[in-house]
């Protein structure tokens, strides 16, 4: 009858799951279908050229409207990306911040703590989401959050202007109005990036001087300045 | 006496040969037809001691609701698969499920309201906070508090997942409500487990496997039903493309897996130890009709195996695979007669002769068996129904229906003439064996001090080796679960009731596992009454002054961090709009999930579990405080180990005693001198001196199924004592090594069959009785005799009951 024990895991197992399950989708609405399906051809030209991207290195400026904030917060920082799976984001200014992303954990760094923190991404099923968002938004694996996003083209020219709207049934839909994104003129990479939330919070990236495909420093996949 | 009813009955027989042959002939053929008829029981319960804790914890596993799920694996064996396609092809199988026997299939795990309903327990914080958390609170009210817990806030918003978390900070700027959020994860992440959400599938951390989970409403312990429900999946699987490989994990596997396993041994044995038994008769004999022997203990045996399923309803599938010894152990009869009626010229004569010899040995190992009447093992007393009808039916059918099939072959050789005394040797070779024995005795009993008491039950699992490779490649995958996690049950007859004595109990054990190793499904969701206090107190503690100084203390601190002068409103307005404490959120997908995991309904009654480490301390502890406590139990492997060990020990003792007492009895009654029984009694001591001593040797373990094997040994081997000490006694052992060899070697065929089982527990008891049975019959052959010539002077024929030359049955087999 030992393997009673193992039926009673069994469940725990389910259940475990089925908490930390934080992604959905459902069967598409016909208008969302017929819009994804416009800018399907886009996003199979974007994913194509992006797919070309093995590094990415790019400072940002990250402006935030918040609601809660009297102030828009700006934040600048630098962003490393190295195909598959490695992205690093250091942010300089207001205060000092570092994380690291790799296949199955996730390092962060702050001045104020001067801790760092390495956490599971398996056990921490919402930071995995939230990693799973910024490696869809930042690598181009657009063709993954049309899942969950409504997919039109906004505009072609003189930049490309893709609006990500969240379906219906999409978890997401719960927080995010629509996400903007514009692309370089090579269409090769991301340009920036307008987040809106349904309270009407506003977040902006706006990438420069991103280099493409150059060897990444070492020192980029370190959170903590002269640490590890 | 005995020689007049014996006379009587077997001169009745004699005269109705015919019409006994077809009654007997009529019999085997009904019970061999009927035999498919006869329903075993393939599950452990039968060879279970009647124990409080074994009987609790095994049947509250039994009807546990995580029993009827069946879990299937998915392996991705072709890495060409794309994962879109893998995932796809694991939802269409899931689809095309369709049977009665399976109630609910779940393979996307997805649920849009999920934030909402998990929102609904961070709204209910209220109602499960207790006074120590508040204290917890309070403490945290102070200007430095605050002041660190927004700048973490602030930091939170800087950071990529500040995104996400504006309206989180809003609601709980002090993260107050974190308190019901770890309790939360506590629950969902401490099983133990590793896997990650791919699309709504349940996937393995390196992407290669994907689970899905089936609700029955087959039981576990119905195997036929078992069978269809598996039989179904497989044919589902064999539908699969070879890119995909399936495990099915689950109780009903152990079911069926064991009940065909058991069928097969009984089979194989069965068919072993009927070729050697023929073997050894056509090949020693050399006679056609010595097949006859052979088949009246497999017909008694197969008479038994009726007779016995209608007292005791359904018999054990143990017992049931402990038929080919059974068998082994009541040729002996057989042989016997066969021996004394080839060697005479007038059957009757012969078969009286030997009838009490005979019966004796009958006897003594009746006396055996009969001790198991006494055990509250249900499997025990089985097997005493089981063996003392199969010897009993053995007996009769040797004493007057083998003698009916059988002639005469002797030459007129008188048994007088055949009887020579008994070659003593010189006195320094018998001092010289007895030293010898001595030593080994000592060997063998130092060396048994060294066995050890396997209680774990899995050793009784027989499944087969794919579905045990198949677990643990699971375990490999997915991880090793809970296998280290006892359970603590409360039961009561009203729902309100139960959770008031679980969170009772859990406020008293808490501390004895770790507040954070016990859970509790009264950590996220406390009783009725409780919820209205905490509810009360919340109120109180807010309104007492606090609301206020939090307020003020936002108020000066937030503008630290440009925090607007609304930021925090959200919080303030639903300090008091928490839901109303009377009531369960039957909606609330979240909260019926956990509930299922540690509520359960079972005959009325509801079931609270709560889970903690399995180990020696927290079970001390908690069996401690619940020991007042008649509605509640602690069911774990660990317990329920201690439980069988503990239990099984002194049952063992007890039927031991019992089993010696009737052996000494019915020796000293039939053999009529304490010197001579005490000597009978040699070859059983070494017997289990040797088994015990032998399997310590080769590593082996004592357990629930081979110690009754050893009792067995001893009515066995107590046996060869009497016919070696009865036949030096009177002179008559001029064949007795030869007839003793012979008994020996059928019982060694019967046993050793048992060698060629898969099933654990049957193999076990064929090596203790393989073991045990050896070792007793070395000593009668060799021990015996010397003993025999150094305290037991031989005896005239003349002094027997009879005036003829006692013919035993050792005598015959030359």
């Amino acid at each position: 009858m030992t393997w009673l024990f193992d039926c009673r895991c069994i469940l725990s197992l389910c259940l475990l799951i089925w908490l930390t399950s934080c992604s959905t989708s459902k069967p598409h609405e016909n208008a969302q279908e017929q819009a994804t399906e416009e800018a399907h051809p886009v996003l199979a030209e974007l994913e194509k050229n992006l797919s070309e991207v093995q590094t990415v290195h790019a400072t940002f400026t990250q402006e935030k409207k918040l609601a809660i904030l009297d102030e828009t917060i700006v934040i600048h920082g630098e962003i490393f990306l190295e195909n598959p799976g490695r992205m690093a984001w250091h942010v300089n200014k207001p205060v000092q911040y570092a994380m690291v992303i790799s296949e199955k954990s996730i390092r962060q760094w702050d001045e104020d703590t001067d801790d760092v923190q390495v956490m599971s991404l398996s056990r921490n099923p919402i930071l995995k989401v939230v990693v799973e968002q910024l490696r869809n938004w930042f690598s181009g694996k657009y063709t993954s959050l049309t899942k969950d996003y409504t997919v039109s083209v906004r505009k072609k020219k003189p930049l490309l202007v893709l609006q990500f709207t969240p379906k219906e049934t999409s978890m997401a839909k719960k927080a995010i109005k629509q996400v903007t994104v514009t692309f370089r003129k090579d269409r090769r990479y991301v340009n920036s990036l307008l987040i809106e939330d349904l309270s009407g919070d506003q977040t902006t990236m706006t990438f420069k001087d991103t280099i493409l495909n150059q060897p990444i420093d070492a020192e980029a996949w370190r959170v903590k300045p002269d640490g590890n | 006496m005995h020689n007049n009813w014996f006379s009587v009955v077997y001169s009745f027989i004699e005269r109705n040969r015919k019409h006994v042959f077809i009654l007997v002939a009529l019999l085997i053929l009904l019970a061999m037809v009927g035999v498919r008829f006869v329903p075993f029981d393939n599950t452990l319960d039968a060879m279970l001691p009647d124990d409080p804790v074994v009987r609790q914890t095994m049947g509250f596993l039994r009807e546990a609701n995580f029993a009827d799920k069946v879990v299937i694996s998915f392996e991705r064996t072709d890495q060409d698969l794309a994962q879109h396609d893998f995932l796809a092809l694991v939802d269409e199988f899931a689809d095309s499920l369709d049977s009665p026997l399976i109630t609910s299939v779940t393979a996307n795990i997805v649920d849009p309201g999920f934030m909402d309903d998990l929102a609904f327990f961070f709204r209910s914080a209220p109602l499960i906070l207790g006074e120590q958390d508040l204290a917890r609170i309070d403490a945290r009210l102070t200007p430095e508090a605050v002041d660190k817990a927004l700048r973490t806030r602030y930091l939170q918003l800087l950071k990529p997942e500040g995104a996400f978390m504006a309206r989180a900070i809003q609601a709980d700027p002090l993260g107050l409500y974190d308190i019901v959020g770890k309790r939360i994860q506590e629950i969902s992440s401490s099983s133990g487990y590793s896997a990650e959400i791919e699309d709504g599938h349940l996937v393995s951390t390196n992407g290669n496997h994907v689970m899905i989970i089936l609700e029955t409403s087959v039981p576990l312990t119905n195997g036929e039903k078992s069978r269809q429900l598996l039989s179904y999946i497989d044919s589902q699987c064999r539908r699969l493309p070879d890119s995909l490989k399936t495990s099915i994990i689950c109780g009903h596997t152990h079911t069926v897996s064991n009940e065909k396993v058991i069928r097969k041994d009984i089979r194989r044995t069965l068919i072993i130890a009927s070729i050697a038994f023929l073997a050894l008769f056509l090949g020693y004999f050399r006679d056609v009709m010595a097949i006859v022997i052979f088949l009246v203990p497999a017909a008694s045996v197969l008479i038994s195996l009726h007779l016995s399923s209608w007292i005791v309803e359904q018999l054990s599938g143990f017992i049931v695979g402990m038929g080919a010894v059974i068998a082994g152990i009541s040729v002996d009869y057989g042989i016997h007669i066969y021996t004394a009626i080839r060697h005479s010229s007038d059957p009757a004569d012969s078969v009286r002769r030997v009838a009490k010899p005979v019966s004796l040995g009958a006897l003594t190992t009746i006396a055996v068996f009969v001790a198991f009447f006494f055990s509250h093992i249900q499997g025990y007393r089985q097997l005493a129904w089981f063996s003392i009808i199969s010897i009993l039916l053995s007996l009769a059918c040797a004493l007057f229906v083998l003698p009916q099939c059988l002639r005469p072959r002797s030459t007129g050789e008188t048994m007088a003439a055949r009887q020579r005394t008994e070659a003593g040797g010189p006195k320094g070779t018998h001092v010289l064996v007895i030293l010898c024995f001595a030593i080994l005795l000592i060997a063998a009993g130092i060396l048994s001090f060294g066995i050890s008491f396997d209680s774990d039950i899995a050793q009784l699992d027989g499944s087969e080796k794919a579905i045990i490779e198949d677990e643990k490649h699971f375990h490999e995958v997915w991880g090793e679960g809970e296998t280290g996690q006892a359970m603590l049950v409360v039961s009561a007859p009203e729902y309100q009731l139960a959770a008031a004595a679980d969170e009772q109990l859990y406020d008293k054990t808490v501390g004895t596992a770790g507040p954070d190793r016990l859970l509790s499904f009264a950590m996220i969701w406390p009783s009725r009454q409780t919820r209205k206090a905490n509810a009360e107190r919340w109120t109180s503690f807010w309104k007492n002054g606090r609301e206020m100084k939090l307020r003020k203390l936002i108020s000066r601190k937030a503008r630290n961090y440009s925090f607007s002068r609304k930021a925090f409103l959200p919080f303030f307005e639903n300090l008091y709009n928490y839901p109303d404490p009377e009531k369960e959120p039957e909606d609330n997908l979240l909260f019926n999930r956990l509930k299922e995991r540690f509520v359960q309904t079972r005959n009325g009654e509801y079931q609270f579990i709560s889970f903690f480490p399995d180990k020696k301390r927290n079970l001390q502890a908690i069996n401690n405080l619940i020991h007042s406590e008649p509605n509640a139990f602690i069911a774990s492997r660990r317990s329920l180990s201690q439980a069988l060990s503990k239990s099984v020990s002194l049952e063992v003792s007890f039927i031991s005693l019992v089993a010696l007492a009737l052996i000494l009895l019915v020796a000293f009654v039939f053999l009529r001198e304490r010197r001579m029984a005490c000597i009978a009694l040699v070859p059983a001591l070494y017997g289990v001196v040797g088994l015990l001593g032998l399997m310590s040797l080769l590593k082996l373990s004592l357990n629930i199924s081979n110690l009754i094997a050893g009792i067995v040994v001893v009515g066995l081997c107590i046996d060869y004592g009497i016919f070696i000490t009865y036949a030096h006694r009177h002179r008559l052992n001029t064949g007795t090594k030869k007839a003793v060899t012979l008994s020996a070697a059928t019982t060694l065929i019967g046993a050793g069959s048992l060698l060629f089982a898969r099933h654990p527990a049957l193999f076990s008891i064929g090596l203790t009785l393989v073991a045990g049975v050896f070792s007793g019959y070395v000593s009668a052959m060799v021990l015996v005799p010397s003993l025999c010539s150094l305290l037991m002077p031989n005896r005239r024929n003349t002094e027997l009951e009879t005036p003829h030359p006692v013919n035993t049955a050792a005598e015959d087999v030359e």
